[in-house]
């Protein structure tokens, strides 16, 4: 670099102080939270066996009190070399060559987390051959000269084995926590906010083994499945595109569940975590060739898990916690999706039509189907294969009984008091109830 | 149905102690300012007990009960049964009624007393009546906390169905998201879903709290100290709990208050529970002639069984006099 004379210089270099506080203001504490979760996350991944779709004994505990955050996991730890160049640094040096999933993409995640939460923190990292402590506390790295941005090891060993019995992992701590963060992770409910999230999250993970706990209490999960049967098959792809000169593994999943309308629609989730949910709007393709979301769609369920070594290619925002519906990964998916949905709508249209042309309520042939088809979790599903719907067979003949209507009106608050009664939950049901009692009590022998 | 029709208040017994335990516990406000100058709110029905006790015992005068109905003739005849003029009405949702008051200097004791199970709506009014408390006031609630047995009439186990189906519907009325973490469907049984219960309300007054919090000094942060923990049943398992909320500058009015020197007085998860004796007029006479008495084990029982003593002892100053009024 050239020598610049003194005399000119124009100080621009940003402040630790400023820095701190753009990197920490955007950011939620749950988000946070999540961050150093995914983290440990990325390791169970990183280190599991490539054939094996199951997490082999692969533990995230994370604990939060008034005083203290604290996350410790068996998956594998940071080498002493990432922790030395890359991954206490503010943001990644574009030079840097592809490390695989064990390093956050962004290179901010980490440290903003650990700021947002408190002004002391320390990692204690053990891989198959190194091991480190950082222990800082930010107050003092405040006060240190402004040019001297540096952390530094508290102990650290290379080439130093693994022993008999040892584990690799990390574990973070922080303490001192903000005012506020310490009032927000006194509370219960907050805890149970927390536990809610990363349940989402990490559905796919805990589904696969993952064990997680909060405050020692497991994370549990609802499989995520489609319904399956002798006449019903859910649709599967998996395929992969080179983007980027990076692979992406994608793998659809799309079909049939219970009449559920918020449950409804895409789930998207890069490497295992969900980043979007039950997506019904134009991103996923509705309303685009697809008819916009409707209640008689509310059956369809679609999962699209995106998987890379290079997180680059994923298809999520800076923060992870959303689509980038720009991307090329997306791009490309979309069609793919837009393929396996089209048949299931066709179905999902003509079940409704075959309801309308009924006169009652009662179940139709191919709900009659669908309730008897059993739920197959997704990851059961091996291979790729197309939807089939259920074909209505020819309707049985049966006696009809001639059947007359009546209507009537009467006052509400009369109508809720004997509604309440009755245990009915409709008008109607007030009708054929009351008019069943009456034909109970005056006209039957 | 309002639930007036189904009870008639006044034979409560547990109702009637509990009520006159937390009277008696609010004349130890007088430390923050003179209790005659707090304002009531609560909901009246139609006997209006409680606003009858406090107006009668601590000379309240702004009295506020709030009632659901939207029936004219009920509205009548509520107005009928109105004890005292100082007691006004409003006739709409709780929800809709809490935020019209003007709250800010005003002390208030609120008594969100329900007669059914604890649900969303129930949480919104805590939430609402927490964020304007000013220091000072107390928030009671009291919700029905009696789930399912664990049998069914025929003596069967009712464990696989009765009870996982109470916990769903439980969840789905409160939000999942207000179940504390670690409460299974095992935890509903019997006395145990009043603890739950508990947790869930004061859960939800300290973060209300918690976000009022964020824009306070740290010297100015409003706290809640848990003064009730009641357990009782007049054929329904209820459970209130309640306390003060407070600026934390303020910590040492509460502590003159000298709340805990009242033997009801329950700061933690451990309920007071009023049960009642069973115990003849007679007997109440003879055993309250040798009250207060720190040794029960000194006393000439006549014969009474150990427990109804204890049980009378902890609730005698404050036991109703039930007697039969000719006319």
């Amino acid at each position: 670099m050239d020598e610049i004379n003194e005399e000119l210089r124009i100080k621009a270099s940003p402040t630790k102080e400023f820095f701190l506080y753009m990197l920490t203001k955007d950011i939620l504490i749950e988000s946070a939270i999540a961050e150093l979760v995914d983290n440990s996350v990325d390791g169970a991944r990183a280190i599991q066996e490539k054939s094996e779709s199951m997490f082999k004994d692969k533990t995230i505990r994370i604990d939060l009190n008034k005083n203290q955050f604290r996350i410790e996991d068996n998956c594998g730890g940071i080498p002493v070399e990432i922790a030395r160049k890359y991954a206490f640094r503010f943001g990644r040096p574009s030079a840097i060559e592809k490390q695989g999933r064990t390093i956050g993409h962004f290179g901010v995640g980490m440290k903003r987390a650990l700021f947002k939460m408190g002004n002391y923190f320390k990692i204690e990292s053990r891989t198959i051959d190194s091991y480190f402590v950082v222990e800082e506390d930010i107050n003092e790295w405040l006060a240190k000269d402004e040019e001297d941005w540096d952390f530094k090891f508290k102990e650290v060993q290379e080439n130093y084995p693994l022993k008999e019995g040892e584990e690799t992992g990390t574990t973070i701590t922080v303490s001192r926590l903000h005012e506020t963060v310490s009032e927000k992770f006194a509370l219960e409910n907050f805890e149970k906010k927390v536990k809610m999230t990363l349940q989402t999250d990490h559905q796919i993970s805990l589904q696969n083994g993952l064990v997680m706990t909060l405050n020692g209490i497991p994370l549990t999960f609802e499989p995520t499945g489609l319904l399956s049967s002798l006449d019903l098959q859910p649709a599967h792809l998996s395929t992969t595109f080179n983007i980027d000169e990076s692979i992406l593994n994608v793998s659809i999943y799309a079909g049939l569940s219970k009449s559920e309308p918020e449950k409804a629609g895409w789930y998207v989730y890069c490497n295992g975590r969900l980043i979007l949910e039950a997506d019904k709007t134009e991103v996923t393709g509705w309303k685009d060739g697809i008819p916009r979301f409707h209640n008689q769609f509310a059956r369809f369920r679609g999962y699209i898990l995106f998987d890379a070594d290079d997180p680059k290619v994923l298809p999520w925002n800076t923060t992870k916690t959303g689509l980038d519906v720009s991307s090329k990964s997306f791009i490309v998916a979309r069609q793919e999706m837009l393929n396996l949905m089209r048949p299931i709508i066709d179905f999902l249209n003509k079940l409704e039509s075959e309801k309308k042309n009924k006169e009652d309520d009662s179940p139709t042939q191919l709900e009659i189907i669908l309730d008897q088809a059993t739920t197959v979790e997704v990851d059961k599903i091996k291979t790729e294969q197309v939807f089939i719907a259920p074909q209505p067979k020819p309707e049985p003949k049966i006696i009809k009984i001639e059947m007359g209507k009546i209507r009537y009106e009467k006052p509400k608050e009369e109508l809720e008091i004997v509604k309440k009664k009755l245990k009915a939950k409709t008008y109607t049901e007030i009708g054929e109830k009351t008019f069943d009692y009456f034909f109970k009590m005056e006209c039957e022998d | 149905m309002p639930s007036y029709n189904r009870i008639n208040y006044d034979l409560r017994p547990a109702k009637s102690i509990e009520r006159k335990m937390i009277n008696e516990s609010l004349r130890k406000l007088s430390a923050f300012q003179s209790i005659e100058s707090y304002r009531y709110i609560g909901f009246g029905s139609l006997y209006f007990s409680d606003f009858s006790l406090f107006h009668k015992e601590l000379n309240l005068t702004d009295m506020n009960s709030i009632e659901h109905t939207s029936s004219p003739k009920e509205q009548t005849r509520i107005d009928f049964n109105r004890p005292f003029n100082c007691i006004n009405m409003y006739y709409d949702e709780s929800s809709n009624v809490l935020p019209q008051f003007h709250w800010d200097d005003t002390c208030t004791i609120t008594w969100l007393d329900y007669d059914y199970d604890l649900n969303k709506e129930i949480l919104d009014d805590i939430r609402i009546v927490t964020n304007k408390s000013c220091s000072g006031s107390i928030i009671i609630v009291t919700v029905k906390a009696d789930p399912p047995s664990f049998q069914d009439e025929e003596g069967e186990l009712n464990l696989d169905q009765a009870l996982p189906n109470f916990y769903t519907r439980f969840k789905e009325r409160i939000g999942e998201d207000k179940l504390p973490s670690d409460v299974t469907y095992r935890n509903l049984r019997g006395w145990d879903f009043a603890k739950v219960c508990r947790r869930i309300i004061n859960n939800e007054i300290l973060e209300a709290l918690q976000a009022r919090n964020v824009a306070r000094p740290s010297t100015q942060k409003m706290s809640y100290k848990q003064l009730y923990n009641f357990h009782y049943s007049d054929g329904a398992k209820m459970i209130t709990v309640g306390g003060i909320i407070y600026n934390q500058g303020q910590s040492d009015k509460v502590t003159s208050c000298g709340f805990q020197n009242l033997n009801f007085i329950k700061e933690d998860e451990e309920p007071f529970k009023i049960e009642i004796p069973m115990l003849t007029y007679k007997e109440l006479k003879h055993l309250n002639s040798q009250f207060p008495q720190s040794d029960l084990s000194n006393l000439e029982s006549i014969g009474i069984p150990k427990k109804d003593i204890e049980r009378y002892h902890s609730i005698y100053r404050y036991f109703p006099n039930f007697a039969e009024i000719g006319n």
